[in-house]
């Protein structure tokens, strides 16, 4: 008997990367499946594939023993594969029974909604599925386990033999995990087959019977979870050789340079304490949403609520804004360079003199001729590939983007540099220089706080890493010591038994 | 002081007028209706316009010893004016002077006033089908006919523009008036709806339209604004292309505006409705209708005939620099 | 993906396609395509009428925008910083009306001034608060100072005009200096200066750079707020002038003066590269929108349009204008390569 869902040499090339090369994935009915892989394994272009958001450029899906090319998410949907994605899709401002039927609405001869006939029709689709919920109610007073329960429901209402579920629970309490983990089983004991993609090693042990992971795109392999354990699953997830992407690590630190106490984020009760050394790269390593983010804007003035004194050379100094933060020499380079970072629409000589118009200016005025200069040496310094500096950054690769982004932070002269996700999404090549160019920013002295997700990165990379989980600083480690193991333990507080 | 100069005007004029007619009729002020109330019901309420008309109504009250209360719907709004007065007649006042928003709109209720014995009329603007027992006011079409016949007696041959906002129903009827008027009385006088410009309701509006007009056309030689607003700017592009002189110009309501205007020659003259007259001979007709003044008839009510003179005109009136001065204390 | 040229390359290129380049990119530029419309559509009406180029014809065109394009100044910099202001029809009744009120009462000309102006600061502090402070978008708030500001016009004035005003006033909006009209002559320094202060001031830099990404100036230590609650004011302080200038025009405060000014003035600037998203924009395209529609306007009525098609002409032109630009940025836009998120 041919499996559910089974896929072949699935290939998938992205310009510049080669996103996924040769991977296989095989799914039983009533069976649930975890992927697993670090950030950019390829799980999620995986899925997106199997879900008829890409195409694949090789290999073969098949659907019942069928071939099949879903070529929109609406026809993988007809097909019977429904996806749930991180971010909900329901509409909040209406009830539960419109976001479940959303495109087929039951109406009458003149097009109006039939509702009794609509929250008929949910009731019984909510009552199959054992999920406890009003049709009636708006979405937004659910919980948010509710709503994800609500998400699920949508997906299975049409008929739905494979579920894709992308990182579900990392928005719910440990309670309403389990909630949704026991509604998983259920679901999987009347056949459906599900494919959870999850960060989180506990859970997948609780709940998966195989395992396939991934790496760098490649297909490692695949297990059934009661015949290995954690660790196993760990080194399949790692070990890889360092490129040479990354430049030599610092030869000495210098004395401390930022000291941050006791800082304590609105609604927590953790205190976290640290210390940035000069010349030093700090690497900060955590699953995403473990608070490592909320941490760096706090520091620069970004969140008027967080608690915490900050020391620059021993003295106290005061950061209520950003404007305070770069008057003292921090810059900040945020995680999401689009939404928080650049000015899509403006040149790349706006962009990098926006933090220090005035050091461009004679008296009230802009000088133009100051302002080339200065985008001139950065595009120079960086190797910012454009035509001009008067090119719109949106029109860059995202490489240069990030490029401008950084040059930005760099006109300001730093002492401290935290950057957020620096390479995000660029391909090897910026990666290589950007990796470089922090590098011997520290050299000449600065202390760089680097945020990544990306394990090979903070390895690579750091002089020095913390570990965060769940808002709280959970473990230090030397370059010597740090090894993908135990920083994977450590952000997901598995103690390794 | 504008209040104080405009009661003295009151006292010195129109209600020794007013009060002289009514006693040579026979008749007294009814002191013993003192707890008396009627309502004037008005849309658009906040505008100027109908401040002249209840000042009209006041001074009647004054007269008569009852209170007279001012009631509308500050919108451009149909259902608002029926609703508004809906609520007056369910207040059961002893009468009502009313402008009317809409014809079709307020008929029902306006009957229904008059079945249950409400004494109503109309001012202004009338529903003509009503049981509404009469109606005062100057006919937009015929003020268009007066500014016509000022404009074509001053001008003896050229173009006449007419300053306007094309979709107000009131200001469409004056331009009507005035653009047939010219075509029936004085040929040698061309307009038409080439020559109309849209002032948007606003001063800037009328002053660039007429300018352009006025360079597309150099033998325009009389304006008509129909409203206050166009009459300004129309006044400030004659004076800035320099033709103030030679451009007979005639605008459409008066305030301290189109009155020095007048009086520094830069507007010949602008028409005056007799809003006043409106209010006030409005409330003595509900009044009397009331009190059972009328005896056209033995019994007019059980006779089935109009105890009222169906309609009243009440005239519109040339302002220029001979009488500005008589209209200066009511602005 | 996108073949670029490193910078160092530049220098290399032969100076023909270097002025080639330079031409298509001045060809891009809004203000550019504009002003050759602008002569366009001004010839094409000589031609025709054989009396569009004439010193009255072009006076009065100016004298209609003059303080439009005031208003144009403040709307300009309230578009840039990604909201836009709704009140300032209203705003400028409301400062004339002060301005009236002010002179009425026998204060010195420069005073009363002050205090149409003052008006027109407060409203668009006011505004600027709710924005920043209380997080009302700008449609709302502006729509409220809207009906604020003319009901405060209408309130002090009881609805009927102010007249009589003393007649060293009127020199502002009625004199004329070397025989061109002051009110011209304000207006286009004003504009001048607004036109520089956005193009070259660091000051003025900022707003930009907020309307771009509010975000991202926060992080660049951009006091956001503060930006935001300047651009609103200043455009609170211009659209009051221009009402205190109007009334000097026509000799009387009109409560009901402006209205619809703010969409006239908002599309004027659309049409003259402002976005409603924020970050782009300039004074002089404003006013050259607010030209070209000036001039639309005046060349149908030259060409005898009846007036009730005016508006459905006047709509269709600004549709076209808008829409042309939006397609052909498009089009400059459309990806070369299969581009994948």
């Amino acid at each position: 008997m041919s499996p559910l869902l089974e896929c072949v040499g699935i290939t998938k090339r992205f310009p510049g990367t080669l996103a996924l090369d040769d991977v296989r994935f095989e799914l039983e009915p009533g069976e649930i499946h975890a992927v697993m892989g670090e950030n950019g394994a390829g799980k999620s272009t995986l899925m997106k594939i199997l879900s008829g958001v890409f195409t694949a450029d090789a290999g073969e899906i098949r659907f019942g023993g069928i071939p099949v090319t879903p070529a929109s998410p609406r026809e993988a949907l007809m097909l019977g594969i429904a996806i749930v994605h991180q971010e909900l899709s329901l509409i909040p401002t209406l009830t539960v029974a419109e976001n479940i039927f959303p495109s087929r609405l039951p109406t009458n001869a003149l097009g109006m909604v039939r509702y009794n006939e609509l929250f008929r029709q949910a009731q019984e689709v909510l009552e199959k599925l054992n999920v406890d919920v009003n049709p009636r109610a708006t979405v937004e007073t659910l919980s948010i386990a509710n709503q994800q329960l609500v998400e699920i429901t949508k997906a299975l209402s049409s008929n739905c033999k494979v579920l894709i579920l992308d990182e579900p629970t990392s928005t719910l309490t440990d309670h309403e995990t389990n909630t949704l983990l026991d509604f998983l089983r259920r679901l999987a004991a009347e056949g459906v087959g599900i494919v959870y993609i999850s960060h989180k090693l506990k859970e997948i042990f609780q709940l998966a019977d195989r395992v396939t992971v991934l790496r760098d795109g490649k297909y490692v392999g695949m297990r059934v979870v009661n015949e290995i354990t954690p660790d196993d699953v760990i080194r399949m997830m790692v070990g890889r050789e360092l490129g040479n992407i990354y430049p030599p690590k610092g030869q000495e630190v210098g004395p401390s340079l930022l000291e941050v106490r006791n800082l304590r984020m609105p609604d927590s009760q953790t205190h976290n304490s640290f210390q940035l050394y000069q010349g030093e790269i700090l690497g900060f390593a955590g699953l995403i949403g473990s608070g490592r983010s909320e941490l760096a804007r706090a520091i620069f003035g970004l969140d008027a609520r967080a608690e915490r004194e900050i020391l620059l050379n021993g003295y106290p100094i005061k950061i209520a804004s950003p404007r305070d933060a770069i008057a003292q020499g921090l810059g900040y380079l945020p995680e999401d360079r689009k939404a928080a970072g650049l000015f899509l629409e403006m040149s790349i000589k706006l962009n990098i003199e926006a933090p220090i118009i005035h050091e461009v200016s004679s008296g009230m005025f802009v000088s133009p001729a100051k302002e080339r200069e200065l985008a001139r040496q950065y595009v120079r310094q960086l190797n910012i590939s454009t035509p001009s500096i008067e090119q719109e950054v949106r029109r860059l690769s995202g490489g240069n983007q990030q490029k401008t982004l950084v040059a930005k932070w760099l006109a300001i002269k730093p002492k401290i540099l935290i950057v957020d996700e620096p390479t995000r999404g660029i391909d090897v090549g910026a990666k290589k220089e950007i990796h470089f160019l922090l590098r011997s920013l520290a050299e000449s002295g600065v202390g760089i706080i680097m945020i990544s997700s990306e394990l090979l990165e903070i390895l690579g990379m750091s002089d020095r890493i913390l570990v965060m989980h769940e808002g709280a600083i959970v473990a230090e480690y030397s370059a010597e010591d740090a090894t993908e193991e135990n920083i994977i333990r450590a952000a997901s507080s598995h103690k390794g038994e | 002081m504008k209040r104080m100069n405009r009661r003295n005007f009151l006292k010195g004029s129109s209600v020794a007028a007013a009060s002289a007619f009514l006693a040579a009729q026979g008749l007294r002020p009814g002191k013993a209706q003192a707890d008396q109330t009627y309502y004037m019901v008005t849309f658009l309420s906040g505008i100027s316009y109908w401040r002249d008309a209840f000042r009209g109504m006041e001074d009647a009250a004054e007269y008569l010893g009852v209170e007279a209360i001012y009631q509308g719907v500050a919108e451009y709004d149909v259902t608002g004016q029926v609703r508004v007065l809906e609520e007056v007649v369910g207040t059961q006042p002893d009468g009502i002077v009313l402008t009317v928003i809409q014809a079709d709109a307020l008929q029902p209720t306006i009957d229904s006033a008059i079945d249950s014995g409400l004494p109503l009329v109309t001012f202004d603007a009338d529903s003509p089908l009503s049981k509404r027992y009469s109606f005062l006011g100057t006919g937009n079409y015929f003020a268009g006919v007066i500014a016509a016949r000022y404009v074509g007696s001053q001008v003896g041959s050229g173009k006449a523009a007419v300053v306007t906002v094309p979709t107000q129903n009131n200001l469409a009827e004056r331009t009507r008036g005035f653009l047939e008027t010219l075509e029936a009385e004085f040929p040698n006088v061309v307009s038409g709806s080439q020559f109309i410009v849209d002032n948007q309701n606003t001063s800037e509006q009328a002053a660039s339209g007429l300018s352009a007009l006025l360079q597309a056309d150099p033998d325009i030689r009389g304006v008509f604004s129909s409203n206050a607003q166009a009459a300004i700017g129309a006044a400030s592009a004659l004076r800035e292309a320099g033709m103030t002189d030679e451009v007979a110009h005639i605008g459409f309501d008066f305030d301290a505006g189109t009155l020095d205007l007048i009086d520094n020659g830069e507007l010949g003259a602008t028409l005056a409705q007799g809003t006043w007259q409106m209010g006030f001979w409005g409330l003595l007709s509900a009044y009397m209708v009331r009190n059972g003044m009328i005896e056209s008839v033995s019994d007019w009510q059980a006779a089935g005939i109009p105890p009222l003179p169906p309609n009243v005109d009440t005239g519109v009136t040339v302002i220029d620099q001979s009488n500005s001065e008589y209209w200066r204390p009511l602005t | 993906m996108e073949t670029t040229t490193p910078i160092s390359e530049i220098p290399l290129k032969s100076s023909l396609s270097s002025f080639f380049s330079f031409l298509v990119r001045l060809l891009r530029m809004r203000e550019a395509a504009l002003v050759i419309l602008i002569i366009a559509i001004g010839l094409a009406l000589q031609i025709i009428t054989g009396r569009f180029f004439t010193t009255p014809n072009l006076n009065a065109i100016s004298l209609g925008f003059a303080t439009s394009a005031i208003i144009v100044i403040g709307m300009t910099m309230a578009l840039v910083s990604g909201g836009f202001d709704l009140s300032v029809g209203s705003v400028f009744a409301m400062g004339g009306v002060v301005t009236a009120i002010a002179l009425r009462a026998d204060f010195p000309i420069p005073i009363a001034i002050l205090c149409g102006a003052g008006a027109g600061v407060v409203a668009g502090l006011i505004n600027g608060l709710l924005i920043t402070k209380i997080q009302i978008n700008p449609f709302i708030t502006t729509l409220g100072m809207m009906g604020i500001a003319r009901g405060v016009s209408l309130a002090v004035t009881e609805g009927t005009v102010i007249a009589g005003l003393p007649s060293q006033f009127y020199i502002f909006g009625q004199g004329r200096t070397l025989d061109i009209p002051n009110l011209i002559l304000i207006a286009l320094f004003m504009i001048l200066v607004g036109d520089i202060l956005m193009r070259r001031s660091a000051l003025f830099r900022q707003i930009y750079y907020v309307g771009g990404n509010d975000e991202a100036a926060r992080l660049s230590g951009i006091n956001v707020d503060r930006v935001k609650i300047a651009v609103f004011t200043m455009s609170g302080l211009l659209a009051a002038l221009a009402g205190v200038l109007s009334v000097s025009r026509f000799t009387v405060a009109d409560p009901g003066a402006g209205v619809g000014e703010e969409l006239r003035i908002i599309a004027a600037c659309i049409i003259g590269g402002c976005t409603l998203r924020g970050g782009k924009g300039t004074v002089l395209g404003g006013l050259l929108g607010l030209i070209f529609v000036g001039f639309i306007n005046n060349g149908m009525i030259l060409l005898r349009v009846p007036v009730y098609w005016q508006q459905l002409s006047m709509g269709v032109v600004l549709l076209l204008a808008v829409g042309f630009d939006t397609v052909s940025q498009r089009w400059q836009m459309r990806p070369r390569g299969r581009k994948v998120g």
